[in-house]
């Protein structure tokens, strides 16, 4: 059973969320849902974010756990900026990951 | 009697190197009072006042006791209200009646940052009031219905995001190899006149040099190179988790915020260690060898009427390593 994550409450009253110190907590609590539920819904209604902070909120779950990992997300209301930051930063770490850990 | 030291009359990206001068000059006096003239000071724009803050706090740390003369008296009473000018004497020239002028493209405030969970605040904050001085925006606005936008949105976000990721930069890679009290001074400035918008963010951390000195790419131990790959999209000292035991990072950041900036018809430039180099758009590249900062400026120029076309997505798209990424679920 998939559980929501809703960013835009998480951090309220910003509108944009910029840094890796804010995406590195959030990330805390991500792992936490994740340890407990099957899938998350990472809700991004409303809210805009940097290349950074997808990166360090998401990027960093795939080097740490692998790439199976996104199976387990799912992304709801993304701006189309949004979207293209998180395509690109999943792109980039899958690559980096599967680089780093050949498949066998 | 004080060694004395004369400011440019514009204090700008172009005259960062005379500040650096200036400073590296006082630390090699050995004096500890100095007098600095700034007389013929007609201009300053954000880099200027971010590299003079910066240095007028390292001038301080090393007990060194500034007097400021020749402070235009219409900028004296701003001035003063600056936290990094409270530790210097100043003195305004006399006044001529009925001289008053009108400043309004001319006066910034600048602000130092010493702890990263500020940036968001802080990069908030300016972005707003960078806005704030733009007359002909609508900030009730409604959102575009195709882009889910307002026009304030249009203009703040891209601002945010460079915002964001140049002081993320100054308190992260800056505070690596032994620098880890690093500050990062900031400050922006919308010029109606041009509808220009300046942006700069000055750090005293390791620089591009040290941060990247054992980086594969590197082709020689110069800042000049150093700059040059930090340009380059996924050069980076720790894209990997754990790696030099600071924040991982992809390494694209720098090359985002020149996209930004180039498609915004404007310029990044970026001074590091004695290098100086500034990216135009049509490819045009300035380089010059300066005095050496340690530490970081970046200087962001864009104009506001191109910012608001500013596409993040195709920016993304064009990014080393984009591609669509197979059983992603959005909805």
């Amino acid at each position: 059973m998939n559980i929501q994550f809703n960013l835009a409450e998480k951090t309220a009253p910003e509108r944009f969320l910029g840094t890796r110190i804010r995406a590195t907590a959030l990330r805390e609590d991500l792992e936490l849902l994740l340890s407990k539920h099957t899938g998350v819904v990472l809700d991004f209604s409303g809210v805009e974010a940097t290349q950074s902070f997808i990166d360090e909120l998401i990027g960093v779950l795939v080097l740490e756990r692998g790439p199976e990992i996104v199976e387990r997300l799912v992304f709801r209301s993304c701006s189309d900026d949004v979207r293209a930051i998180i395509n690109f930063v999943l792109s980039d770490r899958i690559e980096q990951y599967r680089q780093r850990v050949p498949a066998h | 009697m004080a060694f004395m030291y004369r400011l440019p009359s514009r204090v700008y990206l172009y005259t960062i190197g005379e500040v650096v001068a200036i400073y590296r000059d006082i630390i090699s006096s050995g004096e500890d009072t100095i007098e600095i003239d700034a007389s013929r000071v007609e201009y300053i724009d954000p880099f200027g006042l971010c590299m003079l803050a910066a240095v007028v706090n390292k001038l301080g740390e090393a007990d060194i006791s500034i007097r400021i003369r020749g402070v235009d008296p219409d900028v004296f009473e701003y001035l003063r209200r600056m936290d990094f000018l409270r530790q210097c004497r100043m003195d305004a020239k006399p006044s001529r009646p009925g001289a008053r002028r009108d400043l309004s493209d001319r006066l910034v405030e600048v602000h130092r940052i010493t702890d990263r969970r500020e940036i968001d605040r802080s990069a908030a904050r300016l972005a707003r009031a960078v806005i704030g001085r733009i007359t002909d925006i609508r900030l009730d606005d409604t959102p575009d219905e195709m882009s889910g936008k307002s026009e304030v949105d249009q203009v703040e976000h891209p601002l945010r995001y460079v915002f964001n990721e140049l002081i993320e930069n100054a308190l992260t890679h800056g505070r690596g190899k032994g620098f880890n009290r690093a500050s990062a001074w900031v400050a922006a400035q919308y010029y109606p006149s041009s509808g220009k918008m300046r942006l700069a963010v000055v750090d005293d951390g390791c620089g591009f040099l040290e941060s990247l000195r054992e980086h594969p790419e590197l082709p020689e131990e110069a800042h000049a190179a150093a700059i040059e790959i930090a340009l380059k999209a996924k050069v980076s000292r720790n894209r990997d988790v754990g790696l030099a035991g600071d924040s991982v990072n992809q390494g694209v950041g720098l090359t985002v915020i020149r996209e930004i900036a180039l498609r915004a018809d404007g310029c990044l430039a970026l001074v590091s260690g004695d290098a100086w180099l500034a990216d135009h758009p049509r490819n045009q590249r300035e380089r010059r060898t300066v005095s050496e900062w340690q530490g970081v400026g970046a200087y962001v120029e864009v104009r506001r009427s191109r910012l608001q076309g500013i596409n993040l997505v195709s920016i993304m798209q064009g990014l080393p390593g984009y591609a669509p990424v197979k059983g992603l679920k959005f909805e």
